[in-house]
């Protein structure tokens, strides 16, 4: 039976009133757990998967369905309203969002991660279920040499968030990269940077700094300022809610640019979603006819990175189901998931499994759709949250932030560091020092140590091997020319117009 | 068990559904404030000391599943990998002894780490109560298929006429599949560099891609790979032959008498923890046991089930502490 | 508070860095790189940055936010700073001991204070309200580890 008889058969499995029903119950609960900041899907779906066995077997599916992708899309709406990243995969939405929203434009900037989210969902679900072994196969060609130049290569994107100084910026980026040693070291076994504290053993929590950074400096900031109350409203909601021809037209490419990054990457082990959505930011700005809009609001900055987030979630799956690899702490609870539903992942799924397999993968794509028509209606009531007076409202918002990461850890201890890298936001706000470039060093620091470590062991002290094995050398090239090009074209090109 | 329901009742009323929704609500989160009702009601956090993938948690999933459907009460694992668990002990140490956090110990956690780690500001045997040894599980020594050796001696003639040249992968310092080579190295005199990971997903990962030659592991992780011929199997570590993979001798077999590495896992709670609820937990477990989901997925791997008492988990933490003394030592396995 | 200040404190963090890396024990396995070299690069390369940050801030020519027209703090902005920073402090030293609602509405007072709203009922009702919403639906609803909602002796 070909694949797509297969996928149809799927569909008839979980195209049931009833079905559809616990979908949207789904969708609507990992939505409201995935807003909460510092609980990312994985969390989330620990918490809300018991409740999945109490529904009928064909509703599981789409339950689980809606709850994974639904708390994917609950940070992106947080992010976008109240700058709050839900996860550090939402940084760059936060960013670029919050700009549209307090430009009056947050009704266009929540539609645009909707639909971007949909079709990014939909193209990587597609390529699970047509591509599978192909994507993992290239995932898998993926060693820690080739990750290493990955990083390289995401280390030059960063240029495209660096904001008005280099010099600021480069500062943001190796503090979190100094941030992002703490802890212990994987090859040794040794304790670095962490003054004999027990807690920072872990090293620091991506989201606790994205959270607090992000939310809880905005907050001190405005609330330093004291102008938020004189102004009447936290945001004006101009027009009408509803994307215009113009912002269609500059959102579609950037959905599927935003995809074709996401889910490769997301297949990855260690992959994860943040990358991707930086990547795609980065292409963005580049590709734009307007690139000074970005960081004041333009909307392929929010287009892009959710679908490129989206569609690493789906990826995360591909080796998931084809090798029963989880490659994120998402994927291995998910892993917990199928083993309760009777799915048991590895090389002989589809062959041994086939029926279960294609009604879940149809479960995504009906998941998906759900997820779609239940929030772009919201959007205008989510709009309407912006107009509660700022005191309610920000109170709102760092008791929601501290209550989430309380809860993501049990840990006093973040909360703590959550309020610490508050104060350091306020003061990166105040100084314009900009805040997405300390957050991906703190991501990428450790992994491109490990990574080059390894691979240095692996090729027993051979530096050469970045560059002598065919993909990792292509990446390095490619960030060679990423970092050295524009600033040579933009010279011929000033030169030639003169 | 849920399946049984696969093909009939589409038509659930919207009440029982509300209901299903509210008593699950309920039981996940307890009755607060009020005087302690029985434990558990509410949800238990399981933490486990290893990134999500590698036996640990597969181990761990399994059981909690069964227990959370069993006690009505969700476990929820938390994942806490990297520092060879010692963090997520400490993590264990900053929780109160109710009852409502259990930490799974295993070999490395409980034989290894007071050798390597001596200020990690806990003590294995003082701070913790054993509650139950859940799973002995197979080592396996699995090579990637395209390395051109059959068994242990012509792997072991291999490795020495490349030295210093071949790698084997492990899911981090301290690891079951660590030790488990390093006990392997000693006794065979081969020399093979350790690439540590965060965890056998990574490291699996790069054995399948054929990047590192050597890996070892339990058998949930690798059985499907070896099975689909990516990776090729070439001892056990157990007394005997295991039902699984009939075909593999055992290291003790293949000419090192007397040589037996099992990965082993249980369930480990803070000192001071109320004893009824010790022994509450236990007996769940060993129910837990018995169900025919556990013990189906125990038999496919080898893995020899627990479920014994918590005295007698003691004992055998004890046993294994002074067992792994000599590899640590020998082996070296010390940061820095 | 002035750029310059951050230059030093920029310094500082790095000495304490240094400090750490120099903390850290060689390793006696062999390895092409040890656990210290990467610490000490980014250290080193902090200190650089920070140095040219602080030339340029001596200089003057380093961005103050607040500086810029209708930007400037209104009066009373480090009261509203530490305002919320109390929130946040009563949070996390009540949290353990008394549930979630009452440092969570107490957060939540310390927060509105901040923002200008006078410390009255009316505010302690909504932050209460706030708060218990919050638990109601994320730790009793959803099952979100928060701890009680009040303390047991309540």
């Amino acid at each position: 039976m070909s694949s797509f008889d297969a996928l149809m058969g799927g569909f008839a499995n979980a195209l049931q009133p009833v079905t559809l029903m616990w979908g949207f119950v789904g969708c609507f609960i990992g939505t409201l757990v995935g807003v909460l900041p510092g609980i990312g899907p994985a969390l989330t779906i620990a918490l809300l998967l018991p409740l999945t066995y109490h529904v009928p077997a064909t509703s599981m599916f789409v339950m689980f369905a809606g709850i994974y992708y639904g708390a994917a899309y609950g940070g992106s709406t947080t992010s976008i309203l109240i700058k709050t990243p839900g996860e550090a995969s939402s940084m760059m939405t936060a960013l670029e969002g919050n700009k549209m929203a307090r430009n009056g434009r947050a009704g266009q900037a929540l539609a645009t991660a909707a639909i971007g989210s949909f079709v990014a969902g939909t193209i990587g679900t597609l390529a699970l279920t047509f591509f599978a072994p192909m994507v993992v196969d290239a995932a898998l060609a993926f060693g820690p040499a080739e990750y290493f130049s990955l990083m390289m290569v995401s280390v030059v994107a960063v240029s495209a968030v660096l904001g008005n100084s280099m010099l600021r910026g480069l500062i943001a980026l190796t503090v979190g990269a100094l941030l992002g040693l703490v802890g212990i070291d994987l090859q040794t076994g040794q304790a670095r940077f962490t003054f004999g504290q027990a807690a920072l053993l872990d090293g620091i929590e991506v989201t606790v700094a994205a959270v607090g950074i992000f939310a809880v400096g905005e907050a001190l900031y405005l609330a330093w300022q004291g102008r938020e109350t004189k102004t009447g409203e936290v945001m004006k909601v101009s027009g009408s809610l509803w994307m215009s021809k113009s912002d269609w037209s500059r959102s579609w490419k950037p959905w599927l640019r935003g995809a074709f990054y996401g889910f490769p990457i997301g297949a990855m082990p260690a992959g994860g979603a943040e990358l991707p959505t930086l990547l795609s930011y980065y292409t963005e700005k580049k590709l734009s006819p307007n690139p000074e809009e970005f960081g004041n609001g333009a909307i392929e900055g929010v287009a892009g990175p959710e679908a490129a987030n989206n569609a690493a979630a789906a990826g995360v799956l591909m080796p998931l189901l084809t090798l029963g690899i989880p490659t994120s702490a998402t994927a291995a609870i998910m892993l917990s998931a199928f083993e309760g539903y009777g799915i048991q992942t590895g090389p002989q799924l589809f062959s041994s499994q086939g029926s279960l397999v294609w009604t879940l993968i149809a479960s995504l794509y009906i998941g998906n759709i759900i997820l779609l028509v239940l929030n772009l209606p919201l959007v205008g009531l989510w709009v309407k949250l912006l107009k509660i007076p700022p005191p309610w409202l920000y109170a709102g918002i760092i008791v929601i932030s501290t209550a989430g990461v309380y809860g993501a850890g049990n840990s006093v201890f973040n909360v703590g560091l959550l309020f610490a890298f508050g104060l350091m936001g306020y003061a990166m706000r105040r100084f314009d020092f900009p805040a997405a470039p300390l957050i991906v060093g703190l991501i990428l620091a450790p992994m491109a140590e490990q990574s080059m470590r390894q691979a240095l062991t692996i090729s027993q002290g051979e530096w050469s091997t970045f560059f002598t094995r065919p993909l990792s050398g292509s990446l390095m090239a490619v960030a060679a020319l990423l970092l050295i090009v524009p600033p040579l074209w933009k010279q011929w090109r000033s030169r030639t117009s003169r | 068990m849920v399946f049984m329901s696969y093909s009939d009742d589409f038509a659930l009323p919207r009440r029982d559904c509300l209901k299903w929704m509210g008593a699950a609500g309920l039981a996940a989160t307890g009755i607060s404030g009020h005087a302690q009702s029985a434990w558990p009601n509410k949800p238990i956090r399981w933490i486990v000391p290893f990134a999500p993938g590698g036996t640990s948690s597969i181990v761990a999933r399994t059981i909690a599943t069964e227990l959370s459907k069993q006690m009505g009460v969700s476990f929820i694992i938390d994942n806490k990998g990297g520092g060879g668990g010692v963090p997520a002990m400490q993590e264990m140490m900053r929780t109160p002894a109710d009852g409502y956090t259990i930490v799974m110990s295993h070999i490395g956690l409980m034989a290894v780490n007071p050798l390597i780690y001596p200020d990690s500001g806990y003590d294995v045997n003082k701070d913790f109560v054993p509650v139950t040894l859940l799973s002995r599980v197979p080592s396996l020594f699995v090579v990637h298929k395209d390395v051109p050796v059959t068994d242990l001696k012509s792997l072991i003639a291999y490795v020495k006429a490349r030295p210093g040249q071949l790698n084997y992968a492990s899911a981090g310092n301290a690891s079951a599949g660590h030790l488990a080579m390093e006990a392997l190295k000693l006794a065979t005199g081969m020399f093979v560099t350790h690439i540590p990971y965060r965890g056998t997903g990574p490291a699996l990962n790069d054995v399948l891609a054929g990047r590192i030659q050597l890996f070892s592991a339990g058998t949930p992780a690798l059985l499907p790979h070896i099975k689909s011929g990516a990776l090729r199997c070439l001892a056990t570590g157990t007394a005997e032959r295991i039902p699984v993979l009939p075909d593999v001798p055992t290291v003790a077999e293949s000419g090192f008498k007397d040589f037996e590495t099992v990965q082993w896992y249980g369930i480990t709670a803070r000192a001071g923890t109320p004893p009824e609820i010790i022994l509450k937990l236990q007996q769940e477990c060993a129910k837990v046991m018995k169900s025919p989901e556990v013990m189906a997925k125990y038999a496919a791997e080898s893995a020899i089930p627990g479920g014994g008492t918590p005295n007698e988990y003691a004992a055998f933490i004890a046993k294994e502490q002074a067992r792994w003394k000599e590899v640590v030592i020998k082996g070296q396995i010390k940061p820095g | 508070m002035t750029p310059l200040h951050v230059a030093m404190a920029l310094v500082s963090l790095c000495g304490v860095a240094a400090w750490q890396v120099s903390l850290i024990p060689e390793s006696l396995m062999q390895m092409t790189v040890g656990p210290t070299l990467v610490p000490a690069v980014v250290v080193g390369g902090l200190a650089l940055l920070a140095l040219i940050y602080g030339i340029s801030a001596w200089r003057g020519q380093q961005a103050d936010e607040s500086l810029a027209e209708d930007q400037s703090a209104l009066p009373g902005a480090n009261q509203r700073l530490l305002s919320l920073l109390a929130g946040g402090v009563a949070f996390m030293a009540l949290i353990v001991p008394l549930g979630f609602v009452i440092p969570g509405t107490l957060c939540g007072v310390g927060v509105a204070r901040s923002f200008d709203a006078p410390v009255n009922a009316k505010s302690v009702v909504i932050c209460a309200l706030i708060a218990s919403t919050f638990w109601l639906l994320f730790a009793r609803i959803l099952g979100v580890g928060l701890g009680p909602a009040l303390p047991m002796w309540f």
